[in-house]
Formats: structure tokens, C-alpha cells, sequence
């Protein structure tokens, strides 16, 4: 019996080396390690996209995971967003967007919840509440991660506007001191003042303004922010629709207004200034170019730190301008208070889809990428186009001193964003489905007003007509609720 | 037992030497067939590699090429090319790059639609590279369409060329697999062919360790057995012979007893001869040295010879007879004895046991047969050809045949358990084929006595007789 034993042990070790030998392994037919697909969209230089392809490869290093991203044009970003929701071929697993492209995704239920453990890993408590409360919710439920938090704001040329013999002609010409502006006619004024000659002896013509005016997103959130002043009303939360019938405000005596004097200040800008994406204003502002620049928190830690920087420790910060009077869309009349909103349009944030099959592990590189320690590194580099969004950010200065800014510099341009931040009247972005066809016609009206091709209010008209067929397409009462869910009404 | 142990040891490990022959031959014909599969993958992927390289060439030309209009069909030509190689592609691999393709085969489609737009408009090209030509394009303001358009190809451009990495890491890695792949089954190959062989040598060489253990340790077993064996053989010969010597004693003593209730007689009538005397003590003398006799028979019956010696079977038959006489003559058997002087060599009191073992089981046979029944043993010594034959015949009636093969087996015994141990006859059978090379055969046979017919067991013994030169 034990012989038996013996030989049925040597058969069977004989039968496992076959199966051994004869054998082919799984792993070795699977090619690709774990998988994410990351969008981000191309802007300028390596704004935003930059920060996430290195963090990329470190973290394929550490983990041993591959991270593909995939880097679209802007406008090409929500085309292919919204293609990859009805193409089982092309899949995102995590996107880098801006804020009112989320409204697609959330608006169609292809955003995961954020989970707690990620929440714990990014230090939840100490984003910002205008970001939880505006950017990050949705229906009261947190989707997105805090990767940028994004503020617009005025930046000038200190050193100009102090020179006093600008400032003795300033006062000679307009009958009021060279100061930030304080309104949209300021703006126009100080543009005017400086444009057309050269103000910094550098031999070279100088401009008033520089500011972007391209077809696409960039354009339409920078001419929305100025409209705010207009039209974003301190009593009512909605903006771009009336919330309780969706009909779109934007033709509205204070659009066309906005429209208007954003065209007209035009021509205080360089000659291609219609060719100006946001980060053509920033290379516009840091190479010496305009005197003035209505930008993200980029313009500040680009001044500072971009090797073609010319304007470090001469830039000088200020809250957006504002208007005498602003349109109330209720009333259908304006109320003539001065209206200064802040407007936090813009924000890139990070959403992992509901459906990826790697979700965990897109969720563990969106934490990577929106964690405490990565982004307060980020914000002090001009090139990540990376801005602040917890308080954490406002408190280290020898990060932002380390960076290129001096001690005052620093506390002048946090402390700037961080009123803007504070004001209660805020303006941002659509996010409900159909946001980015929203932003389109609106992008294709605006480009053919500032082509001159049709009026401000001719353009403005003819949006609000397609806007209303792009909201009956979508079902008008499905986007009352989700607009009031989007502004977690 | 041993011959079957052996056997069995021998047949396994000639099976499993053949089973590990059969089964490496497969493995390495499987091996083989593998290795040749992995080349032929591997050289699809190369060529489906190569095509794809000439894609990504094409694309990334039509970004600084002035030769639009060529680079664009050139990339449309590859693009095709590399979707038919695609298709050689297995079904595993191409999962993986599908979705990757698909996405390039839309911006392509793209890049196709804007190029076809753009080259109909040459004049907006002016023989130069797209990026330079949008360029351009940034710093004049009235050119914003046609800006916007070349923005929109050449970040279509772009993009494609993102994914094309994405298909170009994929394809290095499916080559680095591959080629791991390749080495490590060549590698396995090598070691399969250099390790089984290695094996079934290592395991025959242990197989034939084991047996010669095996073999050497059931030759112990049996010794120590058949010791064992001899010992319960003479023990229960011992025992039937103490009954033996009782006969055998039993006349003795009554005769010295009688002499001795002379003498006292004598005595007691006061007719005390000397003469008479002496004769009676002259007769229990005898007596006495009779019995002596009887007990140096008995002692150097079970007293083991250690030195084999030459010696007449007719000494081992009258051993034998001076045991049983006793026995014989209670149980009315007559022995008819015909014996020749035969010479042979070996251990003298082996041979008597061995002849002892058929006699007694001769007797056992006799004295079943009715009283009035003449009980006949017949014992014979002879020579022929160079053998010494004895031949032990009784008129028993006969071994049965259903028995007659087994009763040389180990334990195998007709009798009651009190009478026989079934160990007799097997010593017989093991002393005569052991230790005198002989044989010892059983056969029934039918023959006249006395013009009488009788029929019983004849046991033959043949012992090969030493060359004397």
C-alpha cells in the first residue's frame, strides 16, 4: 500500500510538471497593467494639464498602474466628453474639467459620489466653503475635488499706475485719480489712457488692456464675469436662467450692456486680441505688453515666476470692477446700486466616473492630485495654472515667497482673492446638461459680434433663441430641476 | 510474498519510466509547437508594428510638413495599412488596442474632413506647415475663421498623436512581453529537457536503490521467518517427541523395574545370589544404556549443526525410525524399508527433520485408517543419475487433489489445529531446495503389496549428489 502511495505521488508530481511544462499562463497573454484614461484639456503652455502628466508618471512609478492622459483642445474636451457617454468604446475614467462641464456629467448620473476614505485623504475640512458650497456639490452631494480653485480678478501695473506723471495726465484727462478700477468705466478709461504709446520706455508701443476674446470657453467665462457686474443681481442666486422657467436671461438689457463695453474695450488691447486665448492674456501682461489684464489667480503666480516675466514685484492686485447700477432680471429694470460680484468661473475640478471599471484607482490618483501637500506646491508655480482653494494655501507665505514673490507681493495678492472669495455675491458657471451647447452658441454669437458681423444685441438675441430649443431638447422642467439642484437650491 | 513484492516494485518502476518517457516526449513536443506559436505572434506584431510606425510617421509629418496635400494621403494609405495588418492580429491583443484605434480612426476621419476643406482653400496654406502657417494666422485678426480652423486640425493632429503613443507603448510592451515570453518558454524548454531526463535517471537509480533494499531486506525477513519457522517446527516436534520417549522409556523402565522387583524378592526370600544379582544388574545396566541411547538420539536431533558434513541418509532414516518406533509400533504401522548406502552433504539433522516432517505426516495419515486396516509406510533410498533419491510412500488413500499443489505452502494444513502447525512439509520443501539444491515432489500413486492393492501418497526427495573429484 505504501509502494502504491509512493508511485501515485511520482505519477501525480509527473502529471504536474506536464501540466507545468504544457502550460500557459494568463498574465502573460494581458498586455496592459491597471488602466486609467484621464481628459484634460490643452490649454496654454502646460496650464493645468502640465501638473497632471508629471504627477502621471510618478505615480505609475510608485504604484505600477499606467495613467493615460489624453490632452484634447479646449473646445474639443466636452465634444469628446460627451461622446465618450454614448460610445462604449471611448472611456474616461477620470476627467480634469472645468466647472460647468460637469453639469453634462452630473446632469446624465456619470459622476461617482466622493467617497469618505478620499474626502479623509485630501483633508476634506480645510477646502474652502465657497468651493464646497458652489463647485464641488450638486444636489447637496459632493462630486468633484478640489484641484484649482479659481477666482477672477484684476491685476495692474503698480509701477505705472504710480508713476506720477501718469497719474497728474490721468487726472488732467478724466477728472479723477489713477487708481484700480472700481467699475467697468474705470476699466475702460485707464485702457484708454495707456494705450497706444509707450509708457514703460522699453522703445516699444504699449497697450491698455489685454484680454481673451478667442472663439471658446475662455471668452465667454471672461465676457460672463463681466457681465456679472450687470447682471448678477446680490438678491437672486440665479444668474443665467430664471429658475423657475428656465428662460434664459441673457439678452437682457444688462447682457447687452455687458456685451457692449466688452467689445468696445477692444481697442484698447493689442491688434490681435480676437486671437487672445486666456493664456495669450497672460503672456500679453507678463511680457510688458498692456498695463491691464482681467485673469485667474494665474496672472499673479506667472507674473512672479514665468522665466519671460518682466512685470515681478510691479504687479498690483484688485477685486473686479464693478457697476453703478445692476440689471434686475425679477423687475425687468435696473436697480441702481453698485454691483461688484466676485466670480469663481472656471474652476478646474476632478470627477471620477461613475461607470470606470478602475474607480478605485481613479479615485487614489484624483486624491494624489487634489491632496494638501500637492496643491499647495501647485499653487505657487505659474506654469501649473493651479489656484488656491483651502485656507491652508493663504496661510504658508514662504511657499509663495519661494516661488518668486516678495513677502508683500504675496500678502497683497492672497489677500485680494481671498476678498473676492468672501463676497456673497458670486457668479458661476452653468452646470447642468447641456452647459457646454449653452457655451457654444453663446461662444459663436459673441465671436460674430466681436468680428462686428451682428450686434451685441443682434448676437445676444439670437443665442437666447437657440439657448430656448437647446433647453425644450433637454426637457425644460428636467433642467428647472436640475438648475435649482445645480445651485443646490 | 518476496517474489510478489519484487514484481510489483519492478513493474511500477517500469511503468513510471515509461509514463515519465511518454509524458516529457509530449511536453516537449507541446514546448516546441508553443515556442513556434510565440514566433508566429511575435511576427505579426512586428509587422503590424512596423505598419503602425509608418502611421505615426505620417501624422506627425503633416504637422511640419509644406507637402499637405501628400502627407495627408500618405496618412489616409497607412492608416488603412494598418487596419488590415490589424486584423492578423489575435483576438486578445487587439481588445486591447481596438478601443485606442477606434478613437484614432475617428480623428483621422476628422483630420480628413478639415484637410480636404484646407487643401481646397490652398491658397490659405501657401506651401507652408500647418503650425506655421497658423502662426501666422494669431497675428491677423481677419483671418479669425481660418486661425480657428487650423487651431482645430492641428489639435486634432495633436491628439491623434496622444493616442498613437498610447497604441506605440502598447505595441512595446506586446513586444517586450513577447520577447520575455519567447525567452522565458525557451528558457523552461531548456530546463524541461535538461530536468526530466535528470529526473527519471535520478528516480530509476532510486527505484533500483529501493528494490536491491527492498530485495535484500525480504531475504532477511525470510531468513529470520524460516528461523522462526524452525524453531515452531521442532518445538512441535519436540512435543510429539517427548511422547515418543515416554514409549520408548516405558519399556525400559518396566523392565529394570522388574529386574529391580527381583532383586527385592530375592531379598525378601532370603535366595540372594551373587550370580543372580549380577545378572540382574548386568540387565537394568542395559536397560539403563538403552535409554541413554534414546535420549542422545533425541538431544542430537534437536542440537543444530553448525558445519555441513558428509553423511548416509540411512543414519537420517534410523534417527528417524528410533523416534517413531515407539509411535509406530502403538499404532500397528509397518515400515517396509528398502535402502541403499547414499552419501550426501549438508547438515545431517536438517535432512532428518525434513524426512521426519513427511514420515510423521505419513503416520498422521495412517492412523486415521480403520483398525482392521493394515498400515503400511514404505521408505526407499536409492541413487540415480548423481541424485539421491528417497522415496516415502504410505497407503493413506492419497492427497486430495484440491489440495495436493498447496501443501507445501506456509501454514497449510488439513489436520486439527492441536495436531499440526502447517509448517512441516514447508521446512521439508525449504531445507531440501534451499540448503541441498534438491526438490521434493508429492503425487498420488496406486500400487500392490502383498498382492494387495493400495493407493496413498508417494513423496519423492531428490538431492543432487556432490562430484567427488
Amino acid at each position: 500500500m505504501k509502494f502504491k502511495r509512493i508511485i501515485s505521488y511520482i505519477t501525480s508530481i509527473a502529471l504536474l510538471l506536464t501540466f507545468i511544462g504544457c502550460s500557459e499562463k494568463k498574465e502573460d497573454t494581458k498586455v496592459q497593467k491597471d488602466t486609467i484614461t484621464v481628459i484634460v484639456p490643452k490649454l496654454g503652455g502646460k496650464l493645468i494639464r502640465g501638473a497632471i502628466l508629471e504627477e502621471a508618471k510618478k505615480f505609475e512609478e510608485k504604484t505600477g498602474t499606467r495613467i493615460r492622459v489624453v490632452t484634447p483642445s479646449w473646445i474639443d474636451t466636452i465634444n469628446k466628453i460627451n461622446e465618450s457617454l454614448n460610445d462604449p468604446k471611448i472611456n474616461f475614467d477620470m476627467f480634469v474639467i472645468i466647472t460647468s462641464w460637469g453639469g453634462s456629467l452630473l446632469g446624465e448620473n456619470q459622476v461617482a459620489v466622493v467617497p469618505d476614505w478620499v474626502k479623509k485623504r485630501i483633508d476634506w475640512d480645510d477646502v474652502l466653503p465657497v468651493y464646497k458650497n458652489n463647485i464641488l456639490t450638486w444636489g447637496n452631494k459632493t462630486y468633484a475635488l478640489p484641484y484649482d480653485g479659481d477666482c477672477i480678478n484684476l491685476y495692474y501695473r503698480k509701477d505705472v499706475f504710480k508713476n506720477k506723471n501718469n497719474q497728474k495726465n490721468f487726472l488732467k484727462e478724466f477728472g479723477y485719480k489713477l487708481t484700480p478700477p472700481k467699475t467697468w468705466k474705470n476699466y475702460e478709461d485707464i485702457a484708454k489712457f495707456f494705450n497706444g504709446w509707450d509708457w514703460d520706455g522699453d522703445g516699444k508701443v504699449e497697450y491698455g488692456i489685454a484680454g481673451s476674446r478667442l472663439k471658446g470657453y475662455g471668452s465667454v467665462l471672461q465676457f460672463f464675469t463681466r457681465a456679472a457686474a450687470y447682471a448678477k443681481h446680490p438678491d437672486d442666486k440665479a444668474y443665467y436662467f430664471d429658475i423657475d422657467t428656465m428662460k434664459a436671461r441673457i439678452n437682457n438689457e444688462g447682457f447687452i450692456k455687458a456685451l457692449e463695453d466688452y467689445i468696445s474695450v477692444m481697442k484698447y488691447g493689442p491688434k490681435e486680441i480676437l486671437n487672445f486665448s486666456p493664456s495669450d492674456v497672460r503672456k500679453s501682461f507678463i511680457s510688458g505688453d498692456v498695463v491691464m489684464a482681467i485673469d485667474w489667480a494665474n496672472m499673479g503666480t506667472m507674473a512672479a515666476n514665468s522665466e519671460i516675466s518682466v512685470v515681478r514685484d510691479k504687479v498690483g492686485y484688485a477685486e473686479l470692477p464693478g457697476y453703478d447700477k445692476v440689471f434686475n432680471s425679477k423687475t425687468n429694470s435696473w436697480d441702481n446700486i453698485y454691483n461688484s460680484p466676485s466670480s469663481i468661473s472656471g474652476n478646474w475640478t476632478i470627477l471620477v466616473n461613475k461607470n470606470s471599471k478602475q474607480q478605485k484607482l481613479a479615485f487614489e490618483f484624483a486624491a494624489h492630485m487634489t491632496s494638501k501637500k500637492l496643491t499647495s506646491k501647485l499653487i505657487t508655480l505659474g506654469w501649473t495654472g493651479v489656484n488656491p482653494s483651502r485656507y491652508s494655501h493663504f496661510k504658508d507665505l514662504s511657499a509663495w515667497a519661494d516661488s518668486g514673490f516678495s513677502q508683500s507681493s504675496a500678502k497683497e495678492y492672497l489677500g485680494v482673492i481671498s476678498k473676492s472669495l468672501s463676497n456673497k455675491n458670486v457668479m458661476i458657471d452653468i452646470r447642468i446638461p447641456g452647459s457646454s451647447q449653452y457655451y457654444d452658441t453663446l461662444s459663436y454669437g459673441i465671436n460674430l459680434a466681436l468680428k462686428g458681423e451682428v450686434s451685441p444685441s443682434e448676437a445676444l438675441n439670437s443665442v437666447v433663441i437657440k439657448w430656448e430649443g437647446i433647453t425644450e431638447s433637454l426637457n425644460r422642467d428636467n433642467q428647472i430641476r436640475l438648475y435649482k439642484k445645480s445651485l443646490n437650491k | 510474498m518476496k517474489d510478489f513484492s519484487i514484481r510489483k516494485i519492478s513493474n511500477y518502476g517500469f511503468f513510471i519510466i515509461i509514463f515519465g518517457s511518454v509524458i516529457s516526449t509530449l511536453v516537449l513536443i507541446v514546448l516546441f509547437f508553443r515556442l513556434e506559436n510565440i514566433k508566429e505572434d511575435l511576427s505579426v506584431i512586428q509587422n503590424t508594428h512596423k505598419s503602425f510606425l509608418q502611421l505615426k510617421n505620417n501624422t506627425e509629418r503633416l504637422l511640419t510638413t509644406s507637402d499637405i496635400k501628400n502627407s495627408h494621403y500618405l496618412l489616409l494609405k497607412s492608416a488603412r495599412k494598418f487596419d488590415k495588418k490589424l486584423d492578423n492580429l489575435k483576438l486578445e491583443y487587439i481588445s486591447e488596442i481596438d478601443n485606442l484605434w477606434y478613437v484614432c480612426q475617428k480623428e483621422i476621419t476628422k483630420i480628413d474632413e478639415i484637410l480636404n476643406h484646407i487643401i481646397f482653400n490652398a491658397k490659405n496654406i501657401k506651401d507652408k506647415p500647418l503650425l506655421h502657417r497658423r502662426g501666422e494666422l494669431f497675428m491677423n485678426n481677419s483671418s479669425n475663421d481660418f486661425y480657428i480652423l487650423l487651431s482645430e486640425v492641428t489639435n486634432s493632429i495633436e491628439y491623434l498623436i496622444q493616442n498613437e503613443t498610447f497604441i506605440l507603448n502598447l505595441f512595446n510592451d506586446l513586444n517586450e512581453k513577447h520577447k520575455l515570453q519567447e525567452q522565458n518558454k525557451l528558457k523552461n524548454t531548456k530546463y524541461f529537457v535538461l530536468f526530466f531526463p535528470l529526473i527519471i535517471l535520478t528516480f530509476t537509480i532510486l527505484l533500483a536503490i529501493f528494490i536491491s533494499r527492498t530485495a535484500k531486506k525480504i531475504e532477511t525477513d525470510m531468513i529470520e521467518k524460516e528461523q522462526i519457522l524452525f524453531q515452531q517446527s521442532k518445538m512441535a516436534s519436540m512435543g510429539e517427541m517427548i511422547g515418543n520417549i515416554a514409549h520408548q522409556w516405558r519399556q525400559p523402565i518396566a523392565i529394570i523395574s522388574m529386574w529391580a522387583n527381583n532383586i527385592i524378592a530375592d531379598i525378601d526370600m532370603d535366595e540372594v545370589e551373587n550370580e543372580n544379582l549380577r545378572k540382574y544388574a548386568i540387565n537394568i545396566n542395559d536397560q539403563t544404556k538403552h535409554l541413554s541411547s534414546t535420549i542422545d538420539d533425541f538431544r542430537n536431533f534437536f542440537i543444530p549443526n553448525k558445519e555441513k558434513k558428509i553423511f548416509e541418509i540411512e543414519r537420517c532414516i534410523k534417527k528417524t525410525m528410533n523416534l517413531l518406533t515407539a509411535s509406530f509400533n502403538i499404532h500397528n504401522i509397518e515400515v517396509i524399508t528398502d535402502i541403499d548406502n547414499v552419501e550426501v552433504s549438508g547438515l545431517e539433522n536438517e535432512l532428518t527433520q525434513s524426512i521426519l516432517n513427511i514420515i510423521k505426516n505419513a503416520k498422521d495419515i495412517l492412523v486415521m485408517l480403520p483398525d482392521d486396516s493394515r498400515r503400511l509406510l514404505f521408505i526407499r533410498v536409492y541413487k540415480k543419475k548423481n541424485n539421491a533419491i528417497v522415496e516415502i510412500k504410505d497407503n493413506g488413500g492419497g492427497v486430495s487433489k484440491n489440495i495436493i499443489n498447496k501443501i507445501f505452502e506456509p501454514y497449510f494444513t488439513t489436520k486439527h489445529k492441536s495436531q499440526g502447525t502447517g509448517i512441516g512439509l514447508y521446512m521439508t520443501e525449504t531445507i531440501i531446495t534451499k540448503h541441498f539444491n534438491g526438490h521434493v515432489v508429492v503425487k498420488n500413486v496406486t500400487y500392490n503389496y502383498d498382492s494387495v492393492e493400495y493407493r496413498g501418497a508417494l513423496f519423492t526427495v531428490k538431492i543432487p549428489l556432490e562430484d567427488k573429484k
